[in-house]
């Protein structure tokens, strides 16, 4: 994987319940350990724009999409199993 | 969707509800308790338990935290007054405060321990309770009570709010909020001194203000007045309390001027920021004036502005001098602008070392440099950066120099203009100095932009280097004069020429100098006349050279006329014609040689004819006569004069070249002894003959009549030289060359050769005329004298024999020609002599084919006489018809080889076709350049023993072969 593919993610959040806040705060690190300055993150509140995340096909919370690279992934949890994470995002650590 | 009650009526409720609890069960399990929600098709979304808990948990305390955060002593009490939770404020103070009247936490009752307040502290329990009960029961919506409620170290202030419970009427409870205002007492205390302190200020201000000659008003929002100075209410014509309230109009603005600081006003309090202006009025004896006014801000404690303070100032007399200032600058800025040309200040006293110094730009030097003048402030950092590095050093040193010198200074440096093109700029700066100290002050430049001007001035250097290039390398000599003729400028090909050099030439008079005085008067006369009647725009004239030279030029001459069309002057361009025209005169020299060869060679046939004649009869009158016989003598000298005149006549040949080669191998001794006598004639009595040769060297081949030639040509050359006498040697001797040698013409190479030297004592050579003295015509003797040809041919004759020729001379010591010819191992060619034996025939036939009739008929006598059988013809068309008529074979045809019609070779040409077997013998006194082999030839005029010895060397030669 080349070191210029950014990765692309959508975060979908419910307002800053714990395990929303802690998807955020997951997915924040391993973005800052694995992609430095090659992610980008998009955080969604559902509960601000529930039709955001029927759009994207998205029905629980917290729920990770990685638009970028490849084919949409969905990751539902806090993501706080961070070599799980890595390997379903492709990232083998 | 909300978590339905457990106790919920109806069993199917009872079961959906146990349903629902169980898929959020699942769910929770399932995704390991990390989701928060799930949403329906709708979009609504559902809170998991968890989530719901941590969220009504979250809700809780914030609300506690809320609460615990404030400084404020809060508690909550029940209707009947009992204290049902507190915050942290609360208990701590309880903690703190020992005193009865405070010593209250959840359980107790407010209303008991207020009514139970006794003593010092108990100072308005009373009335709180009172106001408590009146809030309690919903009779007021709230009370508040500030009230001293000291520590036993420090007086203290507490304000008490009473706030029902807005959850019906009457309320449920209250809350209590407990809040220690001790420090808004003691501002407010603090206020009220400084309001008095304010006054006092403002009246010192106030007295201050009207002391001022500026003008000073306070204005509020809306441009009303709120105070103005004395000396404003004066030019008011008002008073304080009057003028307080009213606006600019009403204050006797006029309306244009009014609206202005109204808005400006309104402006100031807006931006917060200050504005300074003019306006101009007129005064009383209707000259104009002009006030200043700054309209500042006055700042509150919040940043907001409070009030606009106006301040008003008289500004006629500086007005005046500024506005002269700036007609001065504008007029400035315009010659400027129309002398392109810029202006730099560079204050000397705020150069600092580390930061770039601000220097005044003018607008012209800001668009000189490529800028939006005003738009940029230069420094001189900036400017540095604009010019060459290397050129930096240029600027500073000129700047120090003119510092140091205290004088003005020009220079020129390039300079890289905003938009990047480099242009060239001419700059003078001058430094001006402190009155009292002399300490420099500034440095003032001034910079003119004359890239154009330099780039003009450059093409027309360039234009003119060309010019003058042109005019060297054409070598044409070029001048002008002035009207009086003296020199004004000359190019170098004329100097080279003269030999002069620029100095002595420059401001000389050109007829003085140049002008052979023979042609003086002339050539002066005819420029005097210039003015009168023009310049002639061509002439050939002589000028001398500083050795006395003559040259030939033909000049081209051109009016020189300043700028208004005066004439100044002539310009002439001149080409040095003397060789072309020594060069034609020898041609037509040469030419005229050359026909006068022609017209020689032409005699000289006819004569060889007539001679031939007259040899033969006298050899045969001599040889029927006896030996004893008296005529003989006669008949002898009869003889001897023909052959002196074929001599004569040969020469005459030699002297038109068209004698033929016939080379011959020779003892070149004898050859020399020969010439002695002519030679010896030749020179005459003033010179001494020395002829050292011995007979016996080496053998060389050429034609001897030919290297006669050469040896009579030197011996005239070197009695040429020797005009007051001297000696002639010429000597013979066998040399050896060693090495190669480089000589005229070639190389000479090692070998044996015959050396022959021709030395005389005259005047010697330069080594110009050295250099030059083979060269075809050229002389050094007078016109008339000599052809220039001796020389050359010379040197032609000897090369065409192999041979070499070496010079060597020194002026006024003499001249020596070495001639270097290849000795050969043939044979000597055998020269008749007068006493050999005749040759006779053995009745061979031969065919006589000659138009002279007196030659013709010698020659078949005398071949008659010697037992041939002589048959004639005059033509060659003659002896064909001879020859087909004779039916006999012929042996041979003694043609002569000019004659009108067939020629002889044409003859021999076609008689090689009919008749091989003929063997053909030319006789002739002149032929052309073709070279015929010896041996079938016989030069004419010949003597009867040498066509008998030719004829049968003929004969014999095909029998041999």
């Amino acid at each position: 994987m080349s070191v210029e593919t950014v990765f692309r993610f959508r975060l979908f959040v419910a307002g800053d319940t714990l395990n929303s806040a802690q998807a955020v705060q997951n997915l924040t690190k391993l973005c800052v350990k694995y992609l430095a300055k090659r992610h980008e993150i998009e955080i969604i509140d559902v509960l601000q724009e529930p039709k955001r995340a029927l759009k994207d096909g998205v029905l629980m919370t917290p729920t990770l999409v990685r638009l970028q690279p490849g084919p949409p992934k969905k990751i539902v949890g806090t993501l706080s199993k961070t070599d799980t994470v890595l390997q379903a995002l492709g990232l083998e650590p | 969707m909300r978590r339905l009650p457990a106790e919920a009526s109806a069993p199917e409720l009872s079961a959906l509800v146990a349903t629902l609890a169980d898929t959020e069960a699942r769910l929770e399990e399932m995704t390991a308790g990390e989701v928060d929600t799930v949403t329906d098709t709708n979009g609504r979304t559902f809170f998991l338990r968890r989530a719901q808990d941590q969220l009504r948990f979250r809700e809780a305390a914030k609300q506690t935290a809320i609460l615990n955060a404030l400084p404020a002593h809060v508690c909550l009490l029940d209707q009947n007054g009992l204290i049902i939770s507190t915050n942290d404020a609360w208990s701590h103070f309880a903690e703190e405060n020992t005193h009865d009247v405070c010593r209250c936490g959840v359980g107790i009752n407010y209303l008991e321990i207020c009514d139970a307040a006794k003593g010092l502290y108990a100072f308005g329990a009373e009335t709180v309770a009172a106001g408590i009960r009146s809030v309690l029961s919903g009779q007021t919506p709230s009370f508040t009570m500030e009230y001293p409620c000291d520590s036993p170290t420090e007086s203290r202030w507490f304000l008490l709010t009473v706030t029902p419970l807005l959850d019906g009427t009457p309320p449920s409870g209250a809350a209590i909020m407990h809040v220690n205002i001790t420090d808004r007492k003691r501002s407010e205390v603090a206020l009220h001194e400084m309001a008095k302190r304010t006054e006092r200020n403002e009246k010192l201000l106030n007295s201050a203000l009207s002391s001022m000659s500026d003008f000073a008003q306070i204005y509020d929002r809306q441009g009303h007045v709120l105070y103005a100075n004395q000396p404003c209410l004066d030019l008011w014509a008002t008073t304080l309390e009057d003028a307080v309230g009213k606006d600019f109009l009403e204050l006797g603005y006029n309306p244009v001027l009014a609206l202005q600081l109204q808005s400006q006003v309104a402006q100031v309090f807006e931006t917060g920021c200050r504005i300074v202006d003019e306006t101009a009025y007129t005064n009383p004896d209707g000259k104009p004036g002009y006030y200043e006014y700054i309209l500042s801000p006055i700042l509150a404690a919040d940043g907001q502005v409070d009030f606009v303070v106006g301040s008003t100032r008289d500004v006629t007399e500086r007005k005046s001098a500024a506005k002269e200032l700036r007609d001065s600058e504008v007029s400035m800025v315009m010659a400027q602008r129309v002398g392109n040309f810029g202006s730099w200040e560079l204050d000397l006293r705020n150069l600092s070392r580390t930061g770039p110094t601000v220097a005044r730009w003018s607008d012209e030097m800001c668009r000189i440099a490529g800028f939006e003048p005003g738009v940029t402030v230069a420094t001189d950092e900036m400017f540095f950066s604009m010019v060459p590095e290397e050129e930096h050093g240029l600027v500073k040193n000129a700047v120090e120099t003119a510092i140091i010198s205290k004088l003005p200074l020009s220079f020129d440096h390039r300079f890289k203009r905003a938009d990047g093109e480099m242009r060239l700029l001419h700059v003078s700066v001058q430094v001006f100095y402190d009155d009292v100290t002399g300490e420099p002050i500034k440095v003032v430049g001034t910079a003119h932009d004359i890239t154009e001007r330099k780039q003009a001035e450059l093409a027309l250097i360039e234009s003119e280097e060309r010019f003058r290039n042109m005019l060297e390398n054409v070598q044409l000599l070029a001048k002008t004069v002035d009207l009086q003729g003296n020199i004004t400028f000359c190019n170098d090909y004329l100097l080279r020429l003269t030999g002069w050099d620029r100095e002595s030439v420059l401001n000389s008079n050109w007829f003085d100098l140049f002008i052979p005085e023979s042609d003086r008067a002339k050539r002066s006369s005819i420029f005097q006349a210039i003015p009168t009647q023009g310049v002639e725009p061509h002439h050939e004239g002589r000028i001398i050279t500083r050795s006395g030279e003559t040259r030939e030029v033909v000049w081209n001459n051109t009016a020189l006329r300043d700028g208004s069309g005066r004439l100044v002057g002539v310009a002439c361009i001149g080409e040095d014609v003397t060789e072309r025209k020594s060069l034609q005169e020898q041609l037509l020299q040469s030419q005229k040689m050359e026909s006068l060869g022609s017209l020689a060679g032409g005699i000289a046939h006819d004569f060889n004819n007539l001679l031939t004649g007259m040899l033969g009869y006298a050899e045969l009158a001599q040889l029927r006569l006896p030996k004893d016989s008296p005529v003989q003598t006669d008949l002898e000298e009869i003889r001897l004069s023909a052959e002196r005149a074929a001599k004569l006549t040969k020469q005459l040949l030699s002297f038109a070249r068209k004698e033929v080669v016939a080379p011959q191998v020779v003892d070149l001794s004898e050859l020399v002894i020969g010439l002695e006598n002519l030679i010896r004639r030749l020179l005459g009595a003033g010179i001494d003959l020395v002829v050292r040769s011995r007979p016996g060297l080496g053998r060389v081949q050429l034609d001897p009549s030919q290297f006669e030639q050469v040896i009579v040509n030197l011996s005239v050359n070197a009695r040429d030289a020797m005009p007051k006498g001297g000696t002639l040697i010429i000597a013979t001797s066998d040399a050896k060359i060693e090495q190669v040698q480089e000589v005229r013409g070639g190389m000479l190479q090692p070998g044996d050769y015959v050396l022959l030297s021709v030395t005389d004592t005259g005047c010697g050579m330069p080594k110009e005329v050295q250099a030059r003295a083979f060269d075809p015509f050229f002389t050094t003797k007078e016109k008339g004298r000599g052809t220039g040809l001796g020389l050359s041919t010379c040197y032609g004759i000897i090369t065409n024999s192999g041979g070499y020729i070496l010079t060597s001379s020194e002026l006024n010591f003499g001249t020596t020609f070495d001639i270097y010819l290849p000795r050969v191992a043939a044979p000597l060619t055998l020269v008749e002599t007068a006493e050999q034996q005749i040759a006779y025939g053995d009745g061979e036939t031969i065919l006589i084919v000659e138009d002279e009739s007196t030659v013709r008929s010698l020659v078949v006598e005398i071949l008659t006489g010697l037992d041939y059988n002589v048959l004639k013809a005059s033509t060659g068309r003659a002896a064909l018809e001879v020859i087909a008529a004779y039916g006999k074979p012929i042996d041979l045809v003694l043609s002569d080889v000019v004659m009108p019609g067939m020629t002889g070779p044409d003859l021999a040409e076609i008689l090689e076709f009919t008749h091989p077997q003929i063997k053909v013998l030319f006789m002739s006194g002149f032929t052309d350049t073709t070279t015929l082999l010896p041996n079938t030839f016989l030069q004419k005029p010949f003597s009867p023993t040498q066509l008998a010895r030719k004829v049968r060397e003929v004969f014999d030669q095909a029998a041999q072969s």
